[in-house]
This record gives structure tokens, C-alpha cells and sequence, in this order.
């Protein structure tokens, strides 16, 4: 039984995201005494807010739109949509994940605390409990993970009925007709699929000159152009100013850097252009502990802070902004505190776009390859040539795996296409063994799945692909 | 109440070890890391640290039994003024929690991750963090540098010798030398266990995957498959950090010249054996070859010696000693056999002074002592070499087209193929056997 008013703890962990609540189980799991305090909902933004109510719509858009997009199949179909239900069964959802995290963490002798916790000193913090009165608690040693929110840019404020966060957009109950995103990076494009797929229609307005740079054109020309076959429209080179207020919904305008202004009407209007680190309700001075100018915790590869016994882990900690980079971060935070040699030590940190089709890359791009001294050699296998994408109806996309010429190690992988998000464990996995295109390429895949084009990306780097020409 | 677990922490690599002695009993109270129990491991005793202070209240494993690193050995109260001491702000993070016990007796110097990309599987990254090792600095054995927890283990051995040279003698060496006993009785401890479940084995296999030294049958390694190839060999032992050649030695003359000399040795107050003989053999073959006479200089590189230091490989109750004949070359054959009877007593005694197990230049190991006829031996990584003889024995040898049953000595020698070839190891092997079998010819040129 643990004591719910003790006020000393061998650990404290601030923030209960998938990397404070991963850490803290951990940590129990390791006989540390630990206490966990979330200001708002246990899973954090990843459970409540942000990667599974996203998922839930993205799964749920996709079906009317497949339903209503299956002709070729010999389906007809004209799906109704009704978003309060849509919405209700989405919070099922999430109440039943957060749910179960914190019975997770009780079930582990984790003590949970609700309220907000500040640093009076290097051991002590205060927490701000909205149940009860503010208390102090002790620690040897604390994990900071909490996280971050979405940014919110001169001119739009989160708090205007028309101007949605992710958050709002995520917790709407009536589809917009028109809708105005501005930003294209993952969050937007996102939720810009799931509104046109319901029907809205959406214009992106984007600063840089393409949706998702870092992915390169190959993959952004695919999903640009998906995106237009589902009515999305695009706006490059431009930064939203402001929005005004018409008879008939609002006007988002918006500048190029020349001064070049557009508008644009819409009903409401999506921010989405990254998110900043949560530090401010911290005190983190009176720890002692360095953050940088946009907030975030540097730490080293332990997870520690500048104070030994103080660790930062996910988005606080800066990037990758990505929940199971906060849950590895958190593993390593527990351990290392628990005495155990772990450390941040991976080779690869997936990503996925659950855009259509998805985005999934890990370890390092033919570029990256090159500069770390490596001589890249590219196997590549597109869709079209995949048996089971045909009978999917979804053949955009390939898999391309960047291997060592020389040694044969897999160094990396970008996967556009169906379930890429999956598909890419295989080679996150290839690059944390040290595994060669060989063993790659020589493992038998079931037939047939998505997952043989890994194998055939395999063969054909090795200049033996079966089901494509090696040229 | 009844006490936390403490687990049998990391012993240097070994994987278990035997418990020869509790040094507590279950009531008593014990320190934070006082010794509580002796261990013994392939390559030397341990003695087990307290992994905090408190009331010991249960001993869960009886003396002899071997026990596997993890696993439960004693339980422990944690005392509550230990508690309170461990408070203190500065104490690294691992002191708070006493539930933990420290993964080894000396914990592993941190070690920062490198950006650069590391071909090795996430555990064998975790276990180089945990033995201190730098895992961008390891060579990997496996395909195109493919780090394995091996090459890990061997990186981590490596260090802690280089560390010991600086830091002083210690009485054990700290590679794994397969032990043996000089009068053939039965070894206690790991060694003997690792050469049993060699011999279960089907196949040829002289490592251990943990690279020590499992030794295999003579008649199923070398006989039965044939390592003649010593690359094969070496690609069978796991690593190609170990080649092994072997021969056999005709020694009837050897015994005749012994038995002929017995006599005035006895004059002398001294027993002789053949040994003496051996070393002069193998120091007037080293002197002829010196890539097989290594020593490490100060930058840790293995130099060849112009002294001749043989370490003898002997078991002992305590585990595996190797005690040093010093400059054998200058030493008469009265000398030798006086000063190796008198290293053995005092190693299987305990009395081994630090210098005199220190510095050897080529190990010498008595594998008939344990039934063996040949072996592949690590060789310690300030050496380039290692011999092992096996018991001499008759055996049938063809002379003339007929067989007969001759005086033999099984010899087998290990090197490091990055500093001895093929070529060279193999006429070593033969100019040993050369002198062992026309002893004479010592004569001509022995000191």
C-alpha cells in the first residue's frame, strides 16, 4: 500500500505522457518508490489530444471514403457521417487507453498525484492540486516530461471560437465546410486528409515551398498529389497574417515574403505549425536546471539535465517531438536511475506520416549516408509491382532501403505507401541489429502482404530483385 | 520481512561461478560492500561485496554449488542508519535506491554514446556500457566488423589488463587460462565444468561463446576433423583471434636421457622431470623465433621480448595460478626444476608473492592434468602464444610401415594470427618437437 500523502519519494516524475508514465512503470518495475504528477489527463497529449484520437479519425475517414471511392471494386456507396458519433466513439477510446495507463501505473505501485508541479529547490517541489491543498514533495531523483503544446502564431489565438488548435480540431463536432490550414508539416497534413475525406473543402497555406520537406520529393510529389485528387488545396511561399470575421464565416489573408497578399474565406481555421516545449510552469531555476531560449531541456545521453539527478525526457527534452521517442527516452531516464548501464544509445528513431499514403522513414537518407563516409547503395521496390497493394486498390508509393555497398549493413528506410507505418519496424529493426540487405533479403516474407516489398527493396540493392527489373 | 534478494553480480565476464566460501552467516550484521562470500569463476576468485549494509537473514545457495550471475544468493535487511546515510545529496543516483545491487563489485566507468553509427545489436551495446567498454573502439569479428558480445568481452578483458599493468601485479592473471593441476587430481571450479560440457558436445568446439577456454577432446578436434587449417580452426572457435597447430613429440629418448640423469640429480637434493627439459626445449626454439615471445610495452603494444619468462598454468585450490619462471634461458636444468617444484608449492599453497606471477612472455599449460591430450588456448593479450602439453604416454606411432607403441608428448600451441603466421607457428611447433625428441641437440647450444 502506498502512502497517498507521503512527501518524500525516491523519484518524481512531472508529466504523465507516454514518456513520464512509460518512465515511472519502469522505475516501479526496478522497486523504485515513484510518484507521478499530471497537471491534466494521464497518457498525455499522444493519448488524449494528439496520435490516438488523430489515428481514430484517420481510420474512421478512411472508411467512408473508401466506401464511397470503391466503384472500380463494384461498391457504391454514399456513407452518411456523423461526427458527434464519430467523436463519442473516438473519446471511447481514449478513455479506455488513459484508463488504462493509470491503472497500469497503479497496478505497479507507482503513486499518481493530479496537479501541477513546480521546482522549489533541487529536491523539492510544490504541487498545485486542484482536489486538494498544495503540497511539497521530496525526491532524490526527477524526471521532467511535460511535454508540449501546439504553438500558437501572432494573429490567431487558440482561445477565438474560429481558430482551431489540433486539439480543437480533434474535439470538433460539426465538419466545416470550408476549412483554412495553415502549416504543412505532419499535424496539418493529417487533419487536412480527415476533413477533405469528410468532405470539407481545405486549403493549406504553407511558408515553405512544399508540404513535409524533410522527406524529400519523392515522397512529397506522391502525397501532394493524392492530396489534390481528394481536393486539397495547396499555397506555398505564404505566412498567414490574420483572420477576419465575415457575414458568411471568416477570411483567413496571408503575405509571401514580398508582401504579396492572398485570403482566403473559410469557416474555421487550423494552426498547425509545430509545438514548443511546456517549461514555463516549471521553475526550473530554482532547480537549477538550463533550458534553451525555445524552452526545451538539453540533456545528455543518460537523459540527465545539467542536474545530475534531474532527467528531461520527450518533446521537452527537443526533438524528435515523437511519443515513442519520449517512451525510449523515458526507459533510459528509469534505468539509468535505477543503477542499470542503459543509455540513449538508438541507431534509428522511426517516424510515420499518417497522411494517405502513410510516410515512414528510419535511420539515415542516402545523403546522410554518404557524408557519415558510407559508399549508399538503393534497393528499391515500388507498390505497383506488389501483388497484395493491387489488391488493396492502394499501389502509390514504394519502399526504398539505403544499405552500405560495401559491408552490406542496412543504414535506412523510407517507405511511402499503404500501412508504411508498419512496415518500417522490419527496417528499424534490420538498423538496430546490424542486420545486412542479405539477411534482409534472405528471410522469408509471408505472401501476400506489403511487407515482401522490404525483401524485394532488399534484393534489388543486391542487384536480384525477383519482381522488378535491377536496373 | 524477510530481506531483499541479492544476485550473484557480474564476475569479469564468466557467466557463473562456484561458491567455494561464505565469508557471513544468516544473523550477522554486514557493511556496505564487505566481502560476503568467495567466488570461484574460470579465470580467479571474487570476492562477492554486500551490496549495502544490513542484517544478512538468509543464505540461499550452500558452498560448492555453482551459481549463475542473477541469481539469488542471499537475502539482506537493509539497515535504516545505511538508509539514511545514503541521503546525502552528492551520492550518484544508483546509491539511493539500496533495492539495487551493483551490477559489478567496481561499477563500470560511464561510458558516452558515440553519434557514430554502430553495427552491433542493442544488447552487446548495453553490455559494453555495463563492463566500461567503449564500443566505437571494439574490432568486430563478425561480417564487416559486426561487433558480437564476444568481441565486447574480450575488449572489456583487454582493458582490465592494460589497467592491472599499470596498477600493479595481481596474483591471478585475469585472462582464461585453462586450469589444471600439476599432479593430475581433479580441479575444483569452472574450469572443469567448461571442459565437461565441451566434451558433451558433438563437435569439434574449443570456445566457450563466451571465449574462454573449453577445451576439446584431441581425438575429436584434431584426429576426428582434422583442424589442420588453422583458419578453420579459428572460424570454429568463434573469433579469429586464436589459431592453434598441433603435433606430437616422440620422447623415448627424452625419458632415457632423464632416467639416465635422475641419479646425479638426486646428488643434488632435486627430483627431476621433464619439464625442465620442455622449457629449455621451447626458450631455444622462442630465441630462434621471437614473434612467439611477446611482452607489452608501455604503449601496450606486444613487442617481441629478448627474456625468456614462462608461465606455467596451475591449478589451485584457490582457482588458477601462473606462477613465472623467470629468464629460463640462463638457468641450468637443476635450477629450473628446483625453482618450478618450489612455484608450484607456494601456488598451491596461496603464497605466490605478486611478482612472482607477473610478466610472463609464453604461457605453458599442462593439459594431461586434466585428461587432455590437445586444446586451443586464448592467449593472453600480452602474449603472442600459449603451449599446452598433454600427458606422455605411450601411444601407437608407425615407424618403418609397423606401429608400435611409443613414449609420446601431445603438444599443442595456440597463437594470435595477427602477430604470428601460419607458417611461423608451424615450424615453432616443429623445432619444439625437433628438440623434444633429440633432446641432445639442447647441448650445442643451451646456455
Amino acid at each position: 500500500m502506498v502512502d497517498e500523502d507521503a512527501t518524500e519519494t525516491e523519484l518524481l516524475i512531472i508529466g504523465a505522457g507516454p514518456g513520464g508514465y512509460v518512465a515511472a512503470i519502469r522505475a516501479a518495475q526496478h522497486d523504485l518508490d515513484v510518484t507521478l504528477v499530471e497537471k491534466n489527463a494521464f497518457g498525455g497529449t499522444c493519448l488524449n489530444t494528439g496520435c490516438i484520437p488523430s489515428k481514430a479519425y484517420i481510420t474512421a475517414t478512411d472508411i467512408a471514403h473508401e466506401a464511397s471511392s470503391a466503384e472500380l471494386m463494384g461498391i457504391s456507396a454514399n456513407p452518411e457521417v456523423d461526427l458527434p458519433t464519430m467523436n463519442e466513439w473516438k473519446n471511447g477510446v481514449v478513455d479506455q487507453l488513459t484508463g488504462g495507463v493509470e491503472k497500469l501505473c497503479k497496478a505497479n505501485g507507482v503513486r499518481l498525484i493530479e496537479g501541477t508541479a513546480r521546482f522549489v529547490d533541487e529536491h523539492t517541489v510544490a504541487v498545485d492540486r486542484s482536489d486538494k491543498q498544495d503540497s511539497k514533495i521530496a525526491f532524490d531523483n526527477a524526471i521532467v516530461a511535460t511535454g508540449s503544446r501546439p504553438i500558437e502564431i501572432p494573429g490567431f489565438a487558440y482561445s477565438d471560437d474560429p481558430v482551431w488548435s489540433s486539439t480543437d480540431a480533434l474535439a470538433a463536432t460539426e465538419i466545416p465546410d470550408r476549412l483554412v490550414v495553415v502549416g504543412g508539416g505532419y499535424i496539418g497534413m493529417e487533419l487536412s486528409t480527415v476533413f477533405a475525406k469528410l468532405g470539407t473543402e481545405v486549403t493549406v497555406v504553407e511558408m515553405l515551398d512544399d508540404i513535409l520537406p524533410q522527406y524529400g520529393s519523392d515522397v512529397t510529389k506522391i502525397i501532394r498529389s493524392k492530396a489534390e485528387e481528394l481536393g486539397i488545396e495547396f499555397n506555398f511561399g505564404e505566412g498567414a497574417s490574420e483572420w477576419t470575421e465575415t457575414d458568411d464565416g471568416i477570411v483567413v489573408e496571408s503575405e509571401t515574403e514580398d508582401g504579396e497578399a492572398s485570403a482566403y474565406e473559410a469557416d474555421k481555421v487550423l494552426v498547425a505549425v509545430g509545438r514548443a516545449p511546456v517549461t514555463d510552469t516549471l521553475d526550473l531555476d530554482n532547480a537549477g536546471v538550463e533550458a534553451t531560449d525555445r524552452g526545451t531541456i538539453p540533456t545528455d545521453d543518460r537523459m540527465r539535465t545539467n542536474v545530475d539527478h534531474i532527467h528531461a525526457v520527450g518533446d521537452v527534452a527537443g526533438d524528435p517531438m515523437l511519443a515513442h521517442a519520449a517512451s525510449k527516452e523515458g526507459i533510459v531516464a528509469a534505468e539509468v536511475i535505477a543503477g542499470e548501464p542503459a543509455a540513449m544509445d538508438v541507431q534509428a528513431v522511426p517516424a510515420a506520416v499518417f497522411t494517405d499514403p502513410e510516410i515512414a522513414t528510419a535511420g539515415m537518407t542516402v545523403e546522410e549516408a554518404t557524408e557519415a563516409g558510407f559508399s549508399p547503395v538503393v534497393g528499391e521496390m515500388p507498390f505497383r509491382a506488389s501483388g497484395r497493394a493491387l489488391t488493396t486498390g492502394h499501389t502509390d508509393g514504394f519502399v526504398k532501403i539505403v544499405a552500405d555497398e560495401d559491408s552490406g549493413f542496412v543504414l535506412g528506410g523510407k517507405i511511402v505507401g499503404p500501412e508504411a507505418s508498419e512496415l518500417i519496424a522490419e527496417v528499424t529493426l534490420a538498423i538496430e541489429l546490424g542486420a545486412t540487405l542479405e539477411d534482409v533479403a534472405s528471410t522469408v516474407h509471408t505472401h501476400p502482404t506489403l511487407a515482401e516489398a522490404v525483401m524485394e527493396a532488399a534484393e534489388n540493392a543486391e542487384g536480384q530483385a525477383i519482381h522488378t527489373l535491377n536496373r | 520481512m524477510t530481506g531483499k534478494p541479492f544476485t550473484l553480480p557480474d564476475l569479469g565476464g564468466d557467466d557463473s561461478g562456484e561458491l567455494v566460501t561464505w565469508l557471513v552467516e544468516a544473523g550477522e550484521t554486514v557493511d556496505d560492500d564487505q566481502p560476503v562470500a568467495e567466488v570461484e569463476t574460470e579465470k580467479s576468485v571474487v570476492e562477492v561485496p554486500a551490496p549495502n549494509a544490513g542484517t544478512v537473514t538468509e543464505l540461499l545457495v550452500e558452498e560448492g554449488e555453482t551459481v549463475d550471475v542473477g541469481a539469488e544468493i542471499l537475502r539482506i535487511e537493509a539497515d535504516e542508519s545505511a538508509e539514511s546515510e545514503s541521503d546525502d545529496s552528492e551520492a550518484e543516483p544508483a546509491d539511493d535506491s539500496e533495492a539495487e545491487p551493483e551490477p559489478t563489485d567496481q561499477p563500470a566507468e560511464e561510458v558516452t554514446v558515440s553519434d557514430e553509427r554502430v553495427f552491433a545489436p542493442p544488447r552487446v551495446r548495453r553490455l559494453a556500457r555495463e563492463l566500461g567498454v567503449d564500443i566505437t573502439t571494439v574490432d568486430g569479428s563478425e561480417t564487416s566488423g559486426r561487433i558480437s558480445e564476444d568481441d565486447v568481452r574480450k575488449a572489456a578483458e583487454s582493458d582490465r589488463e592494460a589497467e592491472d599493468e599499470t596498477a600493479g601485479p595481481k596474483p591471478f592473471t585475469p585472462s582464461g587460462k585453462s586450469a589444471v593441476s600439476k599432479d593430475g587430481e581433479a580441479v575444483s571450479g569452472a574450469g572443469i565444468t567448461a571442459k565437461s560440457e565441451s566434451k558433451s558436445e558433438s563437435g569439434p568446439k574449443p570456445f566457450t561463446p563466451s571465449g574462454k577456454s573449453a577445451v576439446s577432446k584431441g581425438g575429436e578436434a584434431v584426429g576426428g576433423a582434422g583442424l589442420a587449417d588453422e583458419e578453420e580452426a579459428a572460424r570454429s572457435a568463434g573469433a579469429v583471434t586464436h589459431a592453434a597447430h598441433y603435433d606430437t613429440a616422440v620422447v623415448d629418448e627424452l625419458g632415457e636421457l632423464r632416467a639416465e640423469l635422475e641419479a646425479d640429480a638426486e646428488a643434488y637434493g632435486v627430483r627431476l622431470t621433464v619439464l625442465p627439459f620442455v622449457i629449455k626445449a621451447v626458450v631455444r626454439t622462442l630465441a630462434e623465433q621471437p614473434t612467439l615471445n611477446a611482452a607489452v610495452d608501455a604503449e601496450g603494444e606486444a613487442v617481441d621480448s629478448e627474456e625468456y619468462h614462462i608461465g606455467l598454468a596451475v591449478a589451485t585450490d584457490d582457482g588458477l595460478a601462473v606462477p613465472v619462471v623467470r629468464n629460463a634461458d640462463e638457468k641450468t636444468i637443476l635450477e629450473l626444476t628446483e625453482e618450478i617444484a618450489g612455484l608450484i608449492d607456494r601456488a598451491e599453497a596461496g603464497e605466490l608473492a605478486p611478482e612472482e606471477t607477473d610478466g610472463s612472455t609464453v604461457t605453458l599449460t599442462n593439459l594431461g592434468a586434466i585428461g587432455d591430450e590437445y586444446a586451443t588456448l586464448p592467449v593472453d593479450d600480452s602474449q603472442t602464444a600459449s603451449l599446452g602439453l598433454g600427458t606422455i604416454e605411450p601411444r601407437p606411432v608407425v615407424a618403418d610401415g609397423e606401429v608400435l607403441a611409443r613414449e609420446t608428448l601431445p603438444v599443442s600451441l595456440s597463437v594470435d594470427p595477427s602477430a604470428v603466421d601460419a607458417t611461423e607457428a608451424a615450424a615453432f611447433v616443429e623445432q619444439v618437437v625437433g628438440y623434444l625428441e633429440s633432446p641432445n641437440r639442447l647441448l650445442l647450444t643451451s646456455s
